[in-house]
């Protein structure tokens, strides 16, 4: 009987041994796996709508590695002037800010004790990103948690757009939605008059050209008084001309004169606009300025195009 | 004699099968073992405990860590929902110096620099029942401004005890937050 028994049982392994080993090779594989990624902590992801490095022009990422410095950046600068230390907040300003924006401290100091007039607290969301410019909106507003939204004004938010990006190696803050200038070295000369366009100051939503402009001539020399549209405008890749944003003082130089001006133009940063001239489509030139102011017909009329 | 030995066969797979598989619920402990005699049963029941507590204790309150992987798993509203009812409970249930704690510092120096003028404020200003009705939550980066009206649970038809009003949550960490309000 037993012998029969195990000859049973060594045939029937015989026969099926190779498939009950495949088997058996399945579930522990299966069991070993279903252990190890049990073992797995899983994290939980926290549910908020607070992103606040998700930009909003859905152009670009703020890269992981910058979202925290931002944020102790900007946190940092809000700190210095609640505590109305203004060198301290001065300091964290890029050096095209300090200069062109601020070029005087107390200026600055007049924007902090504007803004910053009781304790502040402040929140961030990325806008924009380009050319390794990162764009916030920052909402600054009264300490709500303190006051409980009992004070008059505790329903009103400061909204402007900071700049971060590095320089000489740091992140710095750039802000009233100021970007930066570019030196530029474009210029018109003729016997009568050299026109310079020596550098643009870029802001989030508009450049700002500033012009330095020499009348060689004894005439009186007018490059725009805004009788006509697009004066002094800019050619772009569109291939339409941008008009000058409204400006109040006229464009002339008297005969030896040498001016500066500045000139506007709404073009947003993250536009993908290029500007390839500056028109000057209706230079006029007078006897003198009792002629211009006389209705008298110019001398001379002409169009310069500066090319960028 | 086939027969004999295929029932031999068959036998002999239900049992290697049955083997199997009392190794297999005895070690992941699906059933335990059945124990008659009383002290090894009692001694095994503390081993038990000993091995896994939740199982006996899951009817006590959960753990910190327990309570924070729940806050975590909520929506971010059902959060600030709940962080509000933990405050508006304690001062339901008479809990007063629970609910002070909760007030934010510089909001507790601004209004009620000593407990004894909060006190006198939720008594004067609340209901002794409730109800909260949720009207509106707004964020201000990761201040949370909850809009709710309170009403008298008794005399709830009479609508001048209806008390619109706007609570500030801040959390600081899971399970630890700082609130204010509209006084």
């Amino acid at each position: 009987m037993d012998q029969r028994l195990r000859s049973v049982i060594i045939k029937f392994f015989k026969k099926y041994g190779r498939t009950i080993i495949i088997v058996l090779i399945i579930w522990i594989i299966i069991l070993t796996i279903n252990f190890f990624v049990g073992k797995i902590d899983t994290e939980i992801k926290v549910d908020t709508n607070y992103k606040p490095h998700e930009a909003v022009m859905e152009n670009g990422e703020v890269p992981e590695n910058l979202q925290d410095p931002i944020e102790e950046l900007i946190g940092q600068f809000v700190e210095n002037c609640n505590n109305k230390d203004y060198e301290a907040a001065f300091n964290l300003l890029s050096d095209d800010c300090k200069k062109n924006v601020y070029p005087d401290m107390e200026l600055f100091k007049m924007y902090v004790d504007t803004i910053f007039n009781t304790k502040k607290i402040y929140n961030i969301q990325n806008f924009s990103n380009k050319d390794n410019r990162y764009i916030y909106t920052v909402n600054i507003l009264n300490d709500i948690l303190a006051s409980g939204l009992n004070g008059e004004e505790d329903d009103d938010v400061y909204s402007e757009k900071y700049v971060v990006f590095e320089e000489n190696g740091e992140l710095k803050l750039s802000i009233r939605e100021y970007i930066g200038r570019d030196e530029l070295t474009y210029m018109y000369e003729d016997d009568e008059m050299k026109i310079r366009i020596e550098s643009v100051d870029r802001n989030y939503d508009y450049i700002s050209y500033n012009l330095r402009i020499t009348n060689k001539s004894e005439n009186y020399i007018v490059f725009a008084d805004y009788s006509e549209d697009y004066e002094i405008a800019l050619e772009t890749s569109e291939g339409f001309k941008r008009m000058a944003n409204d400006v109040l003082e006229t464009i002339d130089v008297m005969d030896g004169e040498t001016k500066e001006f500045n000139l506007k133009y709404t073009i947003f940063f993250d536009e993908d606009t290029k500007i390839n001239d500056m028109l000057f489509d209706y230079v006029r030139i007078y006897k003198d300025k009792e002629s211009y102011e006389n209705g008298e017909k110019p001398i001379d009329d002409f169009g310069i195009k500066i090319m960028f | 004699m086939k027969n004999l030995d295929k029932t031999v066969l068959a036998l002999f797979i239900i049992l290697l099968v049955l083997t199997v598989a009392t190794i297999y619920v005895y070690s992941n402990k699906i059933l335990y073992p059945r124990i008659n005699n009383e002290a090894i049963a009692k001694e095994y029941e503390e081993e038990l405990k000993r091995e896994k507590p939740d199982i006996i204790t899951v009817t006590e309150k959960k753990t910190p860590e327990d309570e924070k992987l729940n806050l975590k798993s909520m929506s971010e509203t059902d959060r600030v929902h709940k962080y509000f009812m933990e405050y508006i409970n304690n001062v339901d249930l008479g809990n007063y110096e629970k609910a002070y704690s909760y007030l934010y510092p510089e909001f507790k120096q601004n209004y009620f620099a000593d407990f004894a003028t909060f006190e006198n404020y939720v008594k004067t200003t609340y209901p002794e029942y409730m109800i909260i009705q949720y009207e509106d939550i707004s964020m201000q980066g990761k201040y949370y401004i909850l809009t709710v009206v309170i009403y008298d649970a008794i005399s709830q038809a009479e609508i001048t005890n209806a008390r619109e009003q706007r609570f500030i949550i801040y959390e600081n960490d899971f399970g630890d937050f700082s609130i204010s309000f509209q006084i």
